[in-house]
């Protein structure tokens, strides 16, 4: 649908400490059009959302809305503006109606104060009819189901009168049928005006919704084209780049016959199917998918933390019968969680505290503590790998993240296990530490460690693997060979455009 | 840290003869000290020397935050040593020797209960069943103690309430780690339950007069200190050493500091949790036998006023709601401060009803205090 | 207009028979066990009996259940109900007239209730340890004001508020249920009533819609006060005399009979009238208890159980 420019970014330079997110990005958007913003994890998508929604202050560049220079201090502002954006974890109040939260905080009143409620239903009932929603807007919205929900969101939205949407990969928990219904309404929406951003990596679904599609990498845009001029090749090959030369960390394989962990046929509810996984000592196999593909799942089903349906695991070649981290920890396996924070260490706890967390038996099996050989372990890691930290006795919520990133790498290292299983190892982490962090796996690798390593970054997949697992809704669909292949076929299997081998 | 001990040292140098001349006046003067012995240091001399040290030492460790965050690390001690001075100003009768002892000896009690609540604490959790179980297991254990039972039935009545109080923490951890029950709730019930099981089991009687070898617990003295003092001490020495030497302390301290990062660590938060309720239990039984043997009675209604203690001392001591932070000796000195502050108001002849207000205000005014200090670190 | 109205009641009705296998169920078997455990457990004295003694439960739980809903809890509520009956017993004797004197009683209430609030509020400390210090602060008040002791309330116009009945219903019944309607008006028709509910749901999700979670912590803490002041005048009004510890425990009666109304402890649902019949039921096993001449400490122990059984049962179901 041509016409009127509704938004644009012009030049937009965002950057954190140590890393530049957003490198001079330009990004438009016509009236009534849905455009995709493509690119891999980490490409800068929902950085650039957040500094349009004012979540984040860009260091350089502009913001017009229909031509008007405009600053987005805040997302109040931002929603004020017309801008609504819909996350992946819904912003729903579970037990209120479906009307109440479309219209909360901002309720019809009558002349005397009191909520209108029959202009809450009525109203809340014609963003639903013009959506072509079918939800009684009485029933409380835990009743409902993601894909409902998710429509719930989407008229919250357009009550508010945006004109501009920005949908944070919305298909990742539907069904086929509910990405049908989901469809269908933005094309509701489209004839009436509201201009979509498009976040998703689903390349099968751009093919269908997309009007153009603008592909970042790096934190710099490739480029934008239409949907319907451009094949998948091109858009596959525009995301990854040209092959890296980046040179392959793993040189030679060290790999060894025996195995360190071997997984057979695990399954897990709708969540993970038939999986299959061998990781020998001293080799680096690499778990690549797209979000949602099921990878972290995995990998805390074979940490015991999540329980599984059926299933076998062997750690060492000794079979686990009921797994939990305790046991994986007393057969030498060990896990770095993806989200550090949460899983990966304690903030409120000292440094020192974190480090020998997980090697408490294994340390002291007395039970009873050496504090001064607590104090050396901490040193010698904060030594050995580089950790700025003035102390070991500082709260690890004081470090930076690179920082804490190597703390949960110096816990794990502590237990000498010999089979890890990382999860995301260089996320938010700046490209200095993310060398070290290479180069340590690398040597572990050397030493004999099995390492499986869930990574969502594609360079960090090539340059580290010996082989590749690729995961696509909750199973393997193909197991590769590292130097032989390619970051497109990669993304291929990834995302379902080559049939499952 | 040097310079803690060094400042420490030299407090302690110039202060110790005064300290020592004072107690010594009050301990034989009938009048208020003010004026009367104009040789002899007042209390408010004591009080402006530790102000002018205070302040000499501010300035000369003028660092940025560093006071600060000394003040913020011993705020506690601070506080109880605040107190201190301003009720020995105001009541001459505060710094004798047999004063002094009788705080500690009430505060021995309050801290052996306080010390298991902090475990509960530091494990994010709470018990409020405290002093229930303290009634149940004194009035279970009361028969065995008469001076008529032979000798081995004491020592039965002693293991038997001891054991019945790590019973009951048993099943109070139990059913917050299978049944998943908010921690409140399932000792809350518990506080119901034992209390009426003591009831039950006494019918409204009470036991009077124990063995001279049991009431010596609560009663007596070795080397002039009393009893429970030393029990208390030696208490707050072994958890101390369990929380900051073994790892089981460490695993409470993973635990309560973060439940996600402690299973990822492999630490078992069933078996941990269950161990220091049923510790709380039982530390709880042997303050009610020390009780009963200075009380020299048992019976059903006694301990309700334990747990509000035991939470305020904690909760002044710096032990975090939240679970994962605090230290024990925090608590001990919680405990002191309570202690002083009702023995304070005894001295100054203020009624003893305003008791639960203050301890109401200094849990609200402590954690309030803490909030604002960690925000400004 | 009217079928609104119908709606309305039907829902309100609803809820109170709704829930689970029923509050109804329950109150039918609770009275028809007693009937046998005590013959006299059926009369009217005793009916009404249980009727005043749960308006008064009755009027608490409101505020246990807003607390509740708001994803906080109110410990303070017992020590409030202590403090508001002294304050109305003491400036009664002072020569206040019964109405300036209730007036200080719910205003002092709702003064220490703001404060709770204000705190939790401002601090986002945990609202179990705040309450809990202010229970020992209210207490320690109404202790200190009325020296220890009972202060009669002899008045006779304060006595109804307790003990009168108009026609045949306690009038303690009467303004118990005039709160429940006007909380349920103000829960189901206000924004307020709704934001509520959403910060108890999913604070982040309301605070991005621009609700001002703070100030609505402040106004549930400040009813809270309110009622349980209310609830005070009407202990020592049916007493004839203020005890400043005639309210101790009953905030976690009030927690109860939130719960078994179909609140949940991790906020955001529940409903008012459930929480009446929460408040009924254990109003009934009180006195049923009481009534079977079982002696004290078992009651106690009965109901500890029982209470402890309501909401395992519950959270073991979400």
């Amino acid at each position: 649908m041509s016409g009127s420019e509704v938004l644009r970014l012009e030049g937009i330079v965002k950057e954190f400490p140590g890393v530049k997110a957003l490198d001079n990005v330009t990004f438009d958007l016509q009236a009534g059009e849905v455009h995709v913003l493509l690119g891999e994890n980490g490409a800068g998508k929902s950085t650039l959302m957040k500094v349009l929604v004012g979540v984040y202050h860009p260091e350089a560049g502009h913001i017009f809305l229909k031509g008007q220079k405009v600053r987005m201090e805040n997302p109040r502002q931002a929603q004020d503006q017309g801008i609504a954006i819909i996350y992946q974890e819904f912003n729903l109040v579970p037990h209120l109606t479906v009307a109440q939260n479309i219209y909360l905080g901002r309720e019809p009143r009558t002349k005397i104060g009191l909520v209108d409620q029959r202009r809450l239903k009525s109203e809340a009932r014609r963003v639903l009819d013009f959506l072509k929603i079918d939800i009684d807007v009485n029933t409380p919205v835990y009743t409902l189901g993601v894909a409902q929900q998710q429509l719930v969101e989407v008229a919250k939205a357009l009550s508010l009168e945006a004109d501009i949407l920005v949908m944070d990969e919305p298909t990742a928990t539907l069904s086929e049928h509910e990405i049908g219904q989901l469809f269908a309404t933005i094309q509701t929406l489209k004839a009436h005006g509201v201009s979509i951003i498009y976040i998703s990596h689903r390349l099968q679904e751009i093919k269908i919704i997309g009007d153009r599609v603008t592909v970042l990498r790096d934190g710099r845009s490739v480029g934008t084209r239409a949907v319907a001029e451009t094949e998948l090749e091109t858009l596959i090959q525009m995301m990854v780049g040209r092959e890296i030369v980046k040179k392959r960390m793993r040189k030679s394989c060290t790999a060894l016959s025996a195995e360190a962990l071997k997984v057979t046929n695990l399954n897990r509810g709708k969540i993970l199917h038939n999986i299959n996984i061998t990781v020998h000592q001293g080799e680096i196999v690499g778990l690549a998918g797209l979000v949602g593909s099921g990878r972290t799942e995995l990998a805390r089903a074979i940490y015991g933390i999540d329980r599984i349906d059926s299933g076998e695991i062997s750690i060492m070649g000794q079979r686990i019968r009921h797994v939990s981290p305790q046991q994986c920890i007393r057969h030498e396996m060990g896990f770095l969680p993806e989200n550090r924070k949460e899983d990966g260490l304690a903030l409120i706890l000292p440094l020192k505290d974190n480090i020998i967390q997980a090697s408490l038996r294994k340390l002291f099996p007395s039970g009873i503590l050496n504090l001064s050989r607590e104090q050396d372990i901490a040193k010698r890691y904060v030594r050995e790998l580089a950790m700025a930290a003035p102390d070991v006795v500082r709260m690890a919520k004081f470090l930076s993240g690179g920082t804490q990133q190597k703390v949960v790498l110096a816990k794990w290292l502590c237990t000498e296990s010999r089979m890890l299983i990382f999860d995301e190892p260089t996320r938010g982490i700046d490209v200095g530490a993310m060398e070290e962090i290479h180069s340590l796996m690398n040597n572990l690798a050397g030493k004999g460690v099995g390492i499986l390593m869930i990574s969502s970054e594609l360079p960090e997949i090539l340059t580290l693997s010996d082989r590749i697992y690729v995961m696509r809704e909750g199973t393997i669909v193909k197991a590769l060979d590292a130097p032989a292949t390619t970051q497109e076929e990669i993304i291929g299997f990834a995302a379902g455009k080559k049939a499952a081998a | 840290m040097r310079g803690n001990f060094v400042v420490a040292a030299h407090l302690l140098v110039r202060l110790t003869p005064q300290f020592l001349r004072a107690l010594h006046v009050g301990a034989s003067c009938t009048r208020p000290i003010m004026g009367v012995r104009p040789d002899a240091p007042t209390i408010e001399t004591i009080v402006s020397l530790i102000l002018c040290e205070i302040i000499t030492f501010y300035w000369t460790i003028k660092e940025d935050g560093v006071f600060l965050q000394l003040v913020t690390k011993y705020s506690r001690l601070i506080a109880l040593l605040g107190i201190c001075a301003v009720i020995a100003i105001l009541s001459p009768n505060f710094l004798t020797f047999n004063n002094l002892i009788n705080v500690l000896r009430q505060a021995a009690f309050t801290a052996i209960i306080a010390v298991g609540m902090t475990l509960t604490m530091l494990i994010a959790g709470i018990d409020l069943s405290v002093g229930s179980v303290l009634a149940l297991t004194t009035c279970l254990a009361a028969d065995f103690l008469r001076p008529d039972m032979p000798l081995p039935y004491m020592f039965l009545g002693i293991l038997i309430a001891l054991g019945v109080g790590a019973l009951f923490g048993c099943l109070n951890g139990l059913a917050i780690v299978y049944l998943r029950l908010p921690d409140f709730l399932v000792t809350f019930g518990m506080m119901q339950v034992a209390r009426g099981l003591a009831f039950l089991y006494m019918h409204g009687t009470v036991v009077n007069g124990f063995r001279e070898e049991f009431t010596f617990w609560g009663a007596g003295r070795i080397l002039g200190v009393p009893v429970p003092i030393l029990v208390a001490t030696v208490i707050i020495l072994l958890t101390f050493l369990l929380l900051k030497y073994t790892n089981f302390g460490r695993a409470i301290y993973g635990i309560g500091a973060k439940r996600s990062v402690a299973i990822y660590s492999g630490l078992s938060v069933p078996q941990t949790t269950i161990l220091v309720y049923a510790f709380s239990g039982f530390i709880v039984s042997l303050a009610g036998l020390l009780y009963i043997a200075r009380l020299d009675a048992a019976e059903a209604v006694i301990g309700d006023q334990f747990v509000l203690q035991a939470i305020a001392a904690a909760a002044i001591g710096g032990i975090s709601f939240d679970g994962g932070v605090g230290s024990v000796l925090g608590t001990v000195v919680g405990a002191l401060i309570l202690t002083v502050l009702a023995n304070g108001m005894n001295l100054l002849n203020i009624s003893s009803l305003w008791q639960v207000a203050v301890t109401g205000a200094a849990i609200v005014i402590a954690v309030i205090l803490d909030r604002w200090l960690s925000s400004k670190a | 207009m009217t079928s609104g109205n119908m709606q309305v009641r039907s829902q309100t009705l609803g809820a109170f028979f709704r829930r689970i296998p029923g509050n109804t169920y329950a109150i039918v078997l609770l009275l028809f066990v007693f009937r046998f455990t005590s013959p006299e457990f059926l009369n009217l004295s005793n009916l009404l009996n249980i009727v005043q003694q749960g308006s008064i439960l009755a009027i608490v739980s409101i505020g246990s259940f807003l607390a509740i809903v708001s994803h906080g809890i109110d410990l303070s509520l017992g020590a409030i109900v202590g403090l508001a009956g002294v304050v109305a017993a003491l400036a009664m004797d002072a020569g206040l007239g019964v109405g300036p004197a209730c007036f200080l009683a719910l205003l002092a209430g709702a003064i220490f209730g703001a404060v709770n609030g204000f705190v939790i509020a401002r601090t986002y400390i945990n609202p179990f340890i705040v309450t809990l210090g202010m229970m020992g602060i209210g207490e320690g008040l109404a202790l200190v004001l009325a020296k220890g002791s009972t202060v009669s309330a002899g008045n006779p116009v304060f006595k109804l508020f307790g003990g009168g009945n108009l026609g045949l219903l306690p009038v303690a019944a009467l303004i118990a249920i005039g709160c429940y309607f006007i909380f349920s008006f103000v829960i189901k028709r206000t924004a307020l009533g709704t934001h509520i509910y959403a910060i108890g749901g999913n604070e982040e999700a309301a605070i991005l819609s621009g609700i001002n979670a703070r100030r609505i912590k402040l106004v549930v803490y400040s009813f809270n006060g309110l009622l349980a002041g209310l609830a005070g005048i009407v202990m020592a009004s049916r007493l004839g005399a203020a005890n400043p510890s005639q309210g101790i425990g009953i905030e976690f009666d009030g927690i109860a009979a939130a719960v078994v109304g179909g609140a949940s402890l991790a906020g955001g649902k529940g409903s008012v009238w459930g929480t009446l019949g929460g408040a009924v039921i254990i109003a009934i096993l009180r006195n049923g208890l009481n009534m079977a001449g079982l002696p004290m400490a078992l009651q106690m122990v009965i109901l500890g159980l029982i209470l402890v059984a309501i909401v395992t049962i519950d959270s073991l179901r979400s």
